[in-house]
């Protein structure tokens, strides 16, 4: 067990306080922690198959021909279809997700076109798209992207922005006069036609879109970091480290750093929102990862096209709000909690 | 081997500013044995703690630097080592107090964590127990009561004079063979100056350091020093043992310090003695002697011609008009 500290405790019971904060927390830590299995929530693969006796595990296995479950077909199985089957010969028994469908999987129904409104009995719980694609499924594989990308994206963009941003703040003089020059220059390269012009000689990746809206992102912490340094760094404590003979490094991630917390703390949630717009916009407008991958954008694209077809823009648009709303509740409670001057103020 | 701890040859130190260089040490020099207690009293803005900042070479950047003279720890040039030497001096040689405990520790770590860095920064290989004992021993000897109990704390669980304590402890952790205490006392409440002076004086008895005590404050000077350098628009004017000077000022402001003193023996209802006049600016300091614009006893040649430095075995004085 990890030994908590009487402070620790009280910027947690703190945090909990923040009862919006807390809740959010709780659902987006299960949202994220539930996209490791995905597969197992949202699949057209069956969880388990009971097949004259013997068990099968398909959802991280190869594909299994139709033939293994005694069907007509050597294509791979169609499990939803395999559960009907096996119900009337009693042969055995299906386990299937309870969204079991896959993002990539089209669905025709006859007599019907596509997009199919919301149909309990289908399973399709938020209908599909214009493809026939489920939107639930597409909608948690996007999330799973999309969540991800920002997360990492967000570290690297962080990491990069504080250490100049510091480095700035803290050398100051020439150094920060030709960075802070530089880094000018480089923020009012366009972002959009940079990557509107990579996109339309190479296919983007979720990499190549990333490494993109890093080169083009890291700055936004620079400014706040270099004036956070500029105001530590002329603080007596400072001058007391370095009269204890504290190298340049260390007075900068040891003293400086712990007291700009708070502020680093206060844009995480911003970059998260900010990543996961930036996705969701390129996608929208076609220049994000490119089709069929499961996005949030692409889905918000086909729902603004197809206003008639209200289920898909309505889905997306409450599931994107929903997102941004909880990660910016998160985001407040967590700043309330780790300011360091509130320690003394009573609440 | 140099008979002096710290030599202070002929300092100069000026400030780049955007009105003009402003030399804010002229030629300052002193010097200070083993154990001894140097008190460097002047007004505010004279130069004092641009002299403790000079000796261990963390003046402002990029704005202030030393034009001249040297700096000897133990006979060695300090203005002639690399950063990375100087680092090793800061701490275990050269230990500093500051003025205002409050700012002077990290608001968001904790009391334990800052005794550790001044305890393991300069490559100390010391285990977890041997540093929480070396902590608690610090703590203890700088009179915190249950010292176990205060490391979790952050500085702002203390009062003023808990944390002038906490920074006294950190300067103590690197065994310093010099401390340099700035103005210690100035934040704090009489009672609470009384016993951090008598904490300095016993933690100098015990450890063998020398002091340089700087304040602007002359009655806590004259228990606690044995000598004492009283400094002027950047000049060091006077110096002389503690009792000597006291009781036999010679420099014409020396006196007027001394005569501003509130004192219970004086004629009652008599206006305070004040020198009259203000510290010139650094910008713009007069030729010759400095403290000429308002000395009671100055001459023609006290405004033209900067007073050389006249020196007995134990005293100097830089005046024209008074010989020692």
């Amino acid at each position: 067990m990890i030994r908590l500290d009487p402070l620790t405790r009280r910027q947690f019971a703190r945090f909990r306080g923040t009862k919006r904060g807390w809740y959010s927390a709780l659902i987006l830590m299960v949202l994220v922690a539930s996209t490791a299995v995905t597969e197992l929530l949202v699949n057209n693969r069956a969880l388990v198959v009971n097949y004259q006796g013997e068990w099968h595990f398909p959802v991280y296995a190869d594909f299994k021909p139709g033939t293994t479950f005694g069907l007509d077909y050597a294509y791979e199985t169609n499990y939803r279809d395999l559960k009907a089957v096996l119900e009337q010969s009693g042969d055995g028994f299906v386990i299937m997700p309870p969204v079991p469908f896959s993002p990539f999987e089209i669905n025709s129904y006859d007599g019907q076109f596509a997009p199919h409104p919301p149909n309990a009995a289908q399973q399709h719980y938020l209908g599909t798209d214009t493809a026939g694609r489920d939107v639930l499924a597409r909608l948690a594989y996007g999330f799973r992207i999309a969540i991800w990308f920002s997360l990492v994206l967000l570290v690297a963009t962080f990491v990069v922005g504080i250490a100049i941003g510091c480095a700035m703040g803290y050398y100051g003089g020439l150094s920060d006069l030709i960075g802070q020059r530089v880094i000018e220059v480089w923020s009012n390269v366009p972002m959009l036609y940079i990557i509107i012009i990579i996109a339309s000689v190479i296919t983007p990746d979720f990499w190549i879109l990333m490494g993109l809206l890093f080169i083009f992102g890291w700055m936004g912490m620079t400014w706040y970091m270099r004036t956070a340094t500029y105001r530590e760094a002329a603080r007596d404590y400072v001058l007391a480290a370095k009269s204890l003979g504290a190298s340049d490094g260390r007075i900068v991630f040891r003293h400086i750093l712990p007291n700009t917390l708070s502020l680093i703390v206060t844009f995480i949630p911003f970059a998260v929102t900010g990543g996961i717009g930036s996705l969701t916009s390129l996608d929208y407008l076609g220049y994000g990862l490119p089709p069929p991958t499961p996005s949030w954008g692409e889905l918000l694209k086909q729902g603004t096209d197809n206003l008639d077809s209200a289920w898909i823009v309505t889905s997306v648009v409450s599931a994107l709000v929903g997102l941004l709303v909880m990660v910016t509740f998160v985001g407040e409670a967590i700043r309330d909690a780790f300011d360091p001057k509130q320690h003394t103020t009573y609440q | 081997m140099a008979a002096n701890l710290l030599d202070v040859d002929n300092l100069s130190v000026s400030f780049t500013t955007e009105a003009g260089e402003a030399r804010v040490l002229d030629a300052v020099s002193f010097s200070i044995a083993r154990g001894e207690t140097l008190g460097l009293v002047g007004e505010s803005g004279c130069g004092k703690s641009v002299t403790s900042l000079a000796l261990m070479r963390l003046l402002p950047q990029p704005s202030g630097h030393i034009t001249g003279g040297d700096i000897r720890l133990d006979g060695d040039s300090l203005l002639k080592k690399s950063i990375r030497d100087m680092h090793a001096i800061r701490g275990p040689r050269i230990g500093m107090i500051f003025q205002d405990a409050m700012t002077a520790l990290n608001p968001v770590k904790r009391i334990r964590e800052q005794l550790k860095e001044s305890l393991t920064l300069h490559g100390q290989k010391l285990s977890k127990a041997a540093i929480q004992a070396r902590c608690i021993e610090l703590l203890g000897d700088v009179g915190i009561p249950e010292p176990a109990l205060r490391l979790d704390d952050y500085p702002h669980q203390l009062s003023g004079g808990m944390r002038q304590r906490v920074m006294i402890a950190m300067a103590l952790a690197g065994d310093p063979d010099l401390l340099i205490a700035d103005e210690p006392t100035t934040a704090l409440d009489v009672t609470v100056q009384a016993q951090i002076l008598s904490l300095i004086q016993s933690i100098q008895a015990a450890h063998g350091m020398a002091v340089i005590f700087i304040t602007h404050d002359l009655g806590v000077v004259e228990p606690l020093c044995q000598r004492v350098a009283v400094m002027y628009a950047g000049r060091i004017v006077e110096t002389a043992p503690a009792q000597a000077l006291f009781r036999d000022p010679k420099h014409p402001y020396t006196q007027g310090l001394l005569n501003s003193i509130p004192r219970l023996d004086r004629e009652p209802l008599t206006p305070l003695p004040t020198i009259e006049g203000l510290v010139p600016s650094a910008l713009n300091m007069p030729n010759g002697c400095r403290f000429a614009p308002r000395c009671p006893r100055a001459t023609d040649r006290c405004t033209a011609e900067a007073p050389s430095m006249q020196t007995t075995s134990d005293r100097t004085l830089a005046c024209h008009e008074v010989s020692l």
